[in-house]
């Protein structure tokens, strides 16, 4: 019965090859510079965003990390973009910090 | 046993606990039917919303956006010929065709009815199943333990990924990683570099969100832009039997069904072959024996109920060597491990002793699910055809990597796990980037602690003779299959 799960797996690894449907999954991955540029400063926001956290406050950098992140992922409509940020920034707080009752890091906004 | 029983049918027929099932089916349909989300980020997104939720509610409330969120991927692969989630890669091939006929609710119905019968299905057989297996489980020594986890640790590494070799090494790498903290037998640290906060080991939830949330975000980051805009409209045919599947017509796909649905389950308890493989190999096995294969790939209903009977009977069988083991076989499974182990359910044996009454409410659940499946499909179809397939990955993604930072913040209170958190995410998407496998590396890091305290405890029984692991029958059978697996995978593949 082994043999027989190793030899329909093996069928299975196959059929995966030869059927063109399985390639939809990864078809975009050619790098040029400009996305390698938005992956590093995606990175780089990333890691920004975690050590001021503390310094500066949740509020103010989970709103400037959306309106960056969304920037670098391709929106371009500023309204947009701001409002997402407000109000997602608004409901991420108030969840976590009214209803779980989580202490964030309040910093510089103290109230 | 009965006692346990009838408290878990309490348990599941809370109130409470039908609002959160249905409001995790609910999400989960939505977000598998994103493209570029499946459960693998909703998941351990979810995690820290459910701390303050008992046990069996958040254990439920996940199990429904697991099971949700399969059925979900199939709905973006029939209306716009993508799939949503791995598993439903295999939907694509017929579902699409039929939508291009002026056939898209015929597909989805067809789609969700099969999965229904699937996942009833093998929700029976995880039933019983887990109970049998639980017993002999019941017997295994650490000699046993340590042998039973080398082979379902090679089986994943050898069979989820590209290369073998790939994936032992991501598999040998989450070893290592499950090693920080302290010494289980002797309480000396290791590996922590002198940060206090890794005493206790990595958490759990760092690595999940990490490796399978944040890295998508950064691949996600690489892409090109592209506005995803559906050409045209898919035609809609006015016939009213177009749209819906009706009783002969699915009593006509009962032998695909059926076949799918064995193989599904079949393959589910398999640690390694995940929902997309099982589905494919349904695919296969209902063309093969079916009396006109000629017709699959044209929008053919028994290529849709077999694939999605298939990906939907894995999803309930892939609980078995997790619940009575603590195997978990695929990622998904592995990312539920986690969440049980955080809710203090330990998976392995003693889980029917300990939190029998859980675990039953579990079992009544992932059948009930499936009533509130066929309810909220249709509401989940109806929204997807709108909204979800036209949402920018531009919006979601920032919002995807907020609720990682914060959840994984909100459960240590520790900025360390936060850039453990995007440690892990550039981690896996090194990882994705060179083909290795994030998968194997996230079971064998659950399965590290356990692996090696059986291990360990073992040798400590024989006083420090490996011969333990040969002299306990069982466990040499396991080493033996270890070897022949390795060995047999590894011909294979080469040709």
């Amino acid at each position: 019965m082994f043999l027989a799960v190793v030899l329909i797996i093996n069928n299975m690894r196959l059929l995966k090859k030869r059927s063109g449907y399985a390639k939809i999954e990864e078809s975009a991955t050619e790098t040029s510079a400009t996305q390698r540029g938005k992956l590093w400063a995606g990175i780089l926001v990333c890691f920004g965003y975690v050590l001021l956290m503390n310094l500066v406050g949740f509020l103010i950098v989970t709103f400037s990390i959306l309106v960056v992140l969304m920037y670098l992922m391709g929106q371009r409509n500023l309204r947009i973009i701001v409002s997402i940020a407000v109000s997602f920034t608004a409901l991420v707080y108030y969840v976590f910090s009214k209803i779980l009752i989580i202490q964030l890091p309040e910093g510089l906004l103290s109230f | 046993m009965i006692e346990h029983i009838v408290n878990g049918f309490s348990l599941t027929f809370g109130l409470s606990n039908l609002l959160l099932m249905s409001l995790g089916m609910f999400i989960g349909i939505v977000v598998g039917a994103i493209p570029g989300l499946n459960s693998m980020q909703l998941i351990p997104i979810s995690i820290p919303f459910t701390f303050w939720m008992k046990p069996h509610l958040a254990l439920m409330f996940l199990l429904s956006e697991y099971v949700g969120s399969i059925y979900g991927g199939s709905i973006s692969a029939i209306l716009i010929n993508t799939p949503g989630t791995p598993a439903a890669v295999a939907t694509v091939i017929d579902g699409y065709p039929l939508a291009k006929q002026g056939k898209s609710g015929k597909a989805l119905k067809m789609a969700l009815y099969s999965s229904i019968f699937g996942d009833i299905f093998s929700t029976c057989v995880l039933i019983v199943g887990a109970v049998v297996l639980a017993r002999i489980a019941m017997k295994f020594g650490p000699a046993e333990m340590a042998a039973v986890i080398l082979f379902s640790l090679t089986l994943t590494a050898t069979v989820l990924g590209k290369s073998i070799i790939k994936g032992l090494i991501a598999a040998v790498g989450g070893l290592i990683l499950g090693v920080v903290g302290s010494d289980p037998i002797t309480g000396t640290p290791r590996m922590m570099f002198s940060v206090y906060e890794l005493s206790q080991g990595i958490g759990l939830v760092p690595v999940i969100m990490g490796l399978f949330a944040v890295s998508e975000v950064f691949v996600q980051l690489e892409r090109k832009f592209t506005t995803r805009k559906i050409k045209g409209h898919l035609p809609e045919s006015p016939k009213k039997e177009d749209q819906r599947v009706s009783l002969r017509e699915f009593l006509s796909v009962k032998r695909s069904v059926f076949l799918g649905t064995i193989v599904g389950t079949f393959f589910g308890t398999i640690p390694g072959v995940g929902a997309s493989a099982s589905a494919f190999a349904a695919y296969s096995v209902a063309q093969r024996t079916s009396r006109n294969p000629e017709k699959f790939g044209n929008g053919c209903l028994e290529g849709i109920a077999s694939v999605e009977a298939a990906n939907n009977a894995t999803t309930a069988s892939a609980l078995i060597p997790f619940l009575t083991l603590g195997i978990p076989g695929c990622a998904t499974v592995a990312v539920l491990a986690a969440a049980f182990m955080l809710h203090g359910v330990i998976p392995g044996p003693l889980i029917f002793v300990q939190h029998g009454d859980v675990v039953y409410s579990i079992f009544i659940g992932l059948l009930f699910v499936n009533v509130l499946m066929l309810f909220e499909a249709q509401l989940g179809m109806n929204i997807c055809r709108k909204i979800v397939t036209g949402v920018p990955t531009g919006i979601i993604f920032p919002i995807v990597f907020v609720l990682c930072a914060t959840g994984t913040y909100s459960v240590s209170h520790s900025v360390v796990d936060v850039i453990l958190m995007l440690g892990f995410g550039l981690m896996g998407y090194v990882m994705y980037k060179y083909e290795y496998p994030a998968a194997p590396l996230l079971i064998s890091f659950i399965l590290s602690p356990i692996f090696e305290q059986a291990m360990r405890q073992a040798l400590v029984i024989s006083h420090g003779s490996p011969m333990v692991f040969f002299r306990h029958p069982i466990a040499l059978v396991f080493v033996i299959l270890t070897l022949i697996s390795l060995v047999l995978i590894s011909f294979l593949i080469r040709r």
